[in-house]
């Protein structure tokens, strides 16, 4: 239970700071500073979050679930800036999920 | 097929796989005493743990100025295992065989990620 609540945590700062990129990329197109203020925002509480995880894991299983921000930035990618999934791509997502899901080891 | 990698650039990647590392141990080393109050700023191992990701990021971005983002992120990914090395050595955390192994299958899918 205390993995789920540590993976929760750091999903939901990956989450926040995928989507903070993802304004970075817009704020720079339209200088519209509101997104960016936003952007700064968020990263603020994914940092947070990260912290109340770390406080809960050891590193070595907090750490690793970093890399589900690099699943997240494929699919804004995909879905908001129409950049290409390419099987490569894909691929590499799952072998990041299997690899998270060994980290996490008993519960997932 | 093999890219060579200019040397200057290895060694500035190779600094900002370290950087990262070592801030996201310090970062680590500082959440026992992690709160929601300002009198975290007085953490050391808090403050250089943001500096030393803060730089790290820092380098990334001008070295991509320079080089392709599919030949520098394998070498990102390799932060996962230094990552681990650390916990190791300066956590006294024990790691499993399987969580290696995990370890080596997400620097495959980042490194993949990357590429494409």
């Amino acid at each position: 239970m205390k993995k789920l609540i540590i993976i929760g945590l750091v999903l939901l700062s990956t989450l926040m700071g995928s989507i903070a990129q993802l304004l970075f990329k817009i704020s720079s197109e339209n200088i519209l500073s509101f997104y960016l203020l936003l952007a700064v925002l968020l990263y603020f509480f994914a940092f947070i979050f990260y912290m109340f995880a770390l406080k809960k894991g050891e590193l070595s299983f907090v750490f690793p679930i970093l890399a589900t921000s690099y699943i997240w930035v494929s699919l804004f990618s995909f879905y908001f800036l129409n950049e290409g999934f390419s099987f490569l791509k894909i691929f590499g997502i799952v072998f990041i999920l299997l690899g998270i899901s060994l980290v996490g080891g008993k519960s997932d | 097929m093999v890219k060579v990698i200019e040397l200057w650039i290895f060694l500035i990647i190779l600094v900002v796989s370290l950087l990262s590392a070592f801030g996201g141990l310090y970062l680590k080393l500082s959440s026992k005493d992690f709160r929601l109050s300002f009198k975290v700023f007085k953490n050391k191992f808090l403050i250089f743990g943001v500096l030393f990701n803060v730089i790290s990021l820092g380098l990334y971005v001008y070295v991509l100025k320079f080089e392709e983002l599919s030949v520098l992120f394998p070498f990102v990914a390799l932060n996962y295992v230094w990552v681990s090395f650390l916990s190791k050595c300066f956590l006294k955390e024990r790691i499993k065989l399987i969580r290696l192994f995990g370890i080596l299958f997400i620097v495959i899918g980042v490194s993949l990620v990357g590429f494409s």
